[in-house]
């Protein structure tokens, strides 16, 4: 063979090569969009992710209308849950329930996220007196609750918000702005088109994360946890609950129950709740183990007992700004068993779990009566 | 360690890369593949690899001793190899019997002790059945009986014959691979070859798409369906069908992934399936399916019983006896004693029906015109339907399930709900696309079937992946493990 043929052999082969591999490609992120089409209606071209759930305005990150994203719907106000309207029926007492994807809804099935059943245990005690309006969303920390009680939430003139915060934020590397800064969005204005994001990638993951061993994915993460902390000095790591995060969890959590008092509303205070509250009893220490693994990714600096250890001190916080400004508080830690029945992962709730959460919040507004 | 677990996915890189980086040694290839089987077998229970072990041992020494002897030719010297013989058999066969039918046998004499009003309290042993046991007990004893038949020699060294016992790929659900195929390839050496590598990649791809895709997918639908009591005759049906393509993806998946694997490493074992489920009769249907057991059945089992050779009567005899053994060989219950016998009823009836002309009838199928077409396709839809009623005595757990599941059929009971075809076409419907695409071509692999584009092959391909990958079902056990 001739070094002029051998170089179009070489070349040929790598063109089918090439050919082949895009086709390849091709046919799987096409399934991929395909599939979710069947699925879940969603397009076949453009965006197709839980950013797609949200957008933003001048001021706050709030709902997109009418959107969806597998099984989670917005309703034509921009909120989780069946359609409504912006001023209350009469004789209603409307309860906006506000936090982060522990309130918006992550693993449960549809319709069953707590606020979803509260509606429905409240419906069954006290027939047609409550209307629930799930005005929670993914990632909204305490500095983002200030601007969208007065801007989301206020238009919905609701007589009670239930607040959940999620202290986990004040953990992160770096901190929550003292005020809230939009952050930029992917897909906002609208979703963007054109941007080459595969679909089948982010599907893989998931799936990766079931085939690959749990022991084996918290090895890794501990690995590279490890790597993070190493290049940092030693005191980098908090051992205690950094008080300075606390102090500005309360600021921020006082500056919201001021808002929502100034909508003429009644805060009803939630105190936060996870898995690890059964932290050392008999059994207990892989599955704490693997949740500490997992969850020590997204808190690089918080040692294990500061991981446990920053709810109790946030739910302090969250009594004593009851007791301040005389915003009834319902005790949501010990409120639902802290196992794996209630729990899907360290903080959010099973269909189960969500169902006791509903009931205790239930009992609570009973007890408070019509606001 | 199963195929579609996640310790494959490591442990076969680690033996395959291991493996060619000692090209230039077959005995050390041979030693490294011996642990490598060993590990994989172990994984299980490490505990009944000394049964492994000790079969291999056995028929090892009993082997050599047999071919040694081969020199001697008077009465004594063939006494003394059929004693051998009956050494290896009872050793294999015990083995078997002892762990798979000890507690079928006792339960059964129990049973037929009160039939005749004499309450017996059956001695059950609380044991588990080693993985794999038919498949290397049958491959164990093929050896012996094929060195004493004076068909092949022994294998040279322990090593080998080791290696063939408990070749890893076709261990613990076969193909029922024959010494005198594979023991030579093991003594040679292997030489790399790139369409064999990729051959082997696809039959693992393939195999893993029918284990994961189609029959993982469709267990939990025949689940329910035999679980249900009241389910329609059309349910039934469904759930029948579902069962079929379950157990043909599950078994010819497990079979594909072997000769993958054993492709990989520069071995050819043999095909397992021929694309049964096209079958026009029921020995064309034995020709197709599961032939690493059914020819092993044929040579060691009904040639043995004097085959066809003595008459009709005793050819029938000879069949329906080799099914019902067959049958036993699944496993120790009565529906699979049903299922063999009603194999060997299908094969006698068409034997009868076809006036001995069965063999030859199914061979001459070239002709194309539309009217033999038709004719063939009738035929398959016919048999399949028999076919599938086997499969209801196969996978019913008693004669009452299956009798009452069969009422409920050819009374056509309950309602008729079309929406329950979906499932077995969203999960049946790409494999049948791909193998009637296969069986028109007349190849084994899709991206050997040159009469498609490259780049649609390429994306059929992209769409098998997507399915298996992102639509596979949760993990479950090969059905052909507990046999």
């Amino acid at each position: 063979m001739t070094s002029s043929s051998l170089d179009r052999s070489v070349f040929s082969l790598l063109r089918d090569w090439t050919l082949w591999i895009a086709a390849f490609v091709f046919a799987v992120e096409a399934s991929a969009r395909i599939d979710d089409r069947l699925n879940w209606g969603a397009p076949l071209v453009g965006t197709y992710s839980n950013e797609t759930l949200v957008t933003r305005d001048s001021v706050i990150i709030r709902g997109r209308p009418g959107a969806q994203y597998e099984k989670w719907k917005m309703n034509s106000l921009g909120f989780r849950g069946p359609e409504t309207t912006v001023a209350p029926a009469p004789g209603i007492t409307r309860i906006a329930v506000l936090g982060a994807s522990e309130t918006f809804g992550l693993h449960e099935s549809e319709g069953r996220e707590y606020p979803a059943r509260l509606q429905q245990v409240l419906d069954s005690l006290a027939p047609g007196r409550y209307e629930i309006v799930n005005v929670g969303l993914p990632g909204m920390s305490p500095s983002a609750m200030l601007p969208y009680v007065e801007h989301a939430v206020r238009p919905l003139a609701p007589s009670m918000v239930i607040v959940y915060p999620s202290p986990s934020f004040f953990l992160e590397t770096v901190p929550p702005p003292e005020r809230f800064v939009l952050p930029r969005l992917r897909t906002t204005p609208e979703p963007v088109v054109g941007v080459p994001t595969l679909r089948s990638v982010a599907k893989a993951k998931n799936v990766i994360k079931r085939v690959v061993p749990s022991g084996l994915q918290v090895a890794v993460r501990e690995w590279g946890l490890a790597r993070t902390r190493a290049a940092q000095p030693a005191d980098w790591i908090w051992q205690q609950v950094p008080p300075d995060r606390v102090a500005l969890f309360e600021r921020q959590m006082r500056d919201v129950v001021v808002a929502i008092k100034g909508i003429g509303a009644t805060p009803l205070l939630v105190t936060h709740t996870n898995r690890m509250l059964t932290r050392g009893a008999p059994g207990t220490a892989l599955d704490h183990q693997q949740l500490l693994g997992v969850t020590a990714l997204y808190y690089p600096r918080a040692s294990e007992s500061v991981m446990v250890g920053i709810d109790s001190a946030a739910n302090d916080v969250l009594r004593r700004l009851g007791a301040e400004h005389e915003a009834p508080v319902a005790e949501g830690m010990g409120g639902v068993p802290s196992d794996s029945l209630h729990f899907a992962d360290y903080a959010h709730f099973t269909d189960r779990g969500a169902d006791t959460m509903a009931r205790m919040l239930a009992q609570r507004i009973l007890t408070l009566g019509p606001q | 360690m199963a195929f579609n677990s996640f310790v494959f996915a490591v442990f076969l890189p680690l033996v395959i890369g291991l493996y060619w980086l000692m090209r230039r040694s077959t005995v050390a290839q041979n030693w490294m593949l011996l642990v490598a089987s060993y590990v994989f077998y172990g994984w299980w229970d490490w505990r009944f690899l000394t049964l492994l072990f000790a079969s291999t041992l056995v028929d090892h020494a009993v082997a050599i001793k047999i071919h040694g002897s081969h020199a001697d030719q008077t009465p004594a010297g063939a006494k003394r190899r059929r004693a051998l013989l009956s050494l290896s058999l009872i050793t294999n066969l015990g083995m078997l019997g002892f762990f798979k039918y000890f507690n079928f046998f006792a339960g059964s004499m129990a049973a037929l002790l009160a039939s005749v009003g004499i309450e017996a309290d059956p001695f059950y042993l609380d044991i588990v059945l080693p993985v794999g046991i038919s498949f290397y007990s049958f491959q164990t004893l093929s050896y012996t009986i094929d060195v004493y038949r004076g068909e092949m020699p022994p294998a040279k060294t322990f090593r080998d014959f080791a290696l063939y016992v408990a070749f890893f790929p076709q261990l613990v659900a076969g193909p029922i691979e024959r010494a005198v195929a594979l023991v030579p390839q093991i003594e040679r050496a292997r030489r790399f070859d790139r369409l064999r590598f990729t051959d082997g990649l696809h039959l693992i791809f393939w195999g893993l798409f029918k284990k994961i895709y189609v029959a993982d997918n469709l267990a939990p639908f025949v689940n329910a369906t035999f679980a249900n009591s009241n389910a329609s005759g059309f349910e039934v049906l469904l759930g029948i069908y579902g069962f079929a393509f379950q157990i043909y993806c599950d078994f010819s998946g497990y079979s594909d992934v072997a000769r993958g694997c054993s492709k990989l490493m520069g071995f050819e074992l043999m095909r397992n399936f021929a694309f049964p489920y096209v079958s026009v009769n029921p020995s064309d249907f034995w020709r197709r399916g599961h032939i690493s057991l059914s020819t092993w059945l044929r040579d060691y089992l009904y040639v043995p019983l004097g085959g066809n050779r003595h008459g009709t009567w005793k050819t029938y005899r000879n069949l329906s006896l080799t099914m019902l053994l067959g049958g036993l060989w699944h496993g120790a219950t009565w529906m699979f004693v049903i299922w063999g016998a009603y194999q060997g009823l299908l094969l006698v009836v068409h034997r009868l029906a076809t006036h001995g002309r069965a063999a030859a009838a199914s061979v001459k199928e070239a002709a194309t015109t539309p009217a033999v077409l038709l004719w063939r396709v009738a035929r398959v839809v016919v048999m399949f339907q028999f076919v599938c009623i086997g499969w209801l005595f196969f996978r019913a757990e008693s004669v009452s399930q299956a009798g009452s599941m069969l009422a409920r059929l050819l009374t056509w009971s309950g309602s008729t709900d079309i929406g329950l075809v979906m499932p077995l076409l969203t999960f049946v419907g790409p494999l049948v696309l791909v193998e009637a695409l296969l069986g028109l071509a007349r190849r084994e692999a899709l991206y050997h079937v040159d009469r498609v584009p490259g780049i649609l092959r390429a994306a059929a391909y992209g769409v098998l992946f997507y399915l298996t990958a992102f639509h596979g079902a949760a993990s479950q056990s090969f059905i052909y493990f507990q046999f």
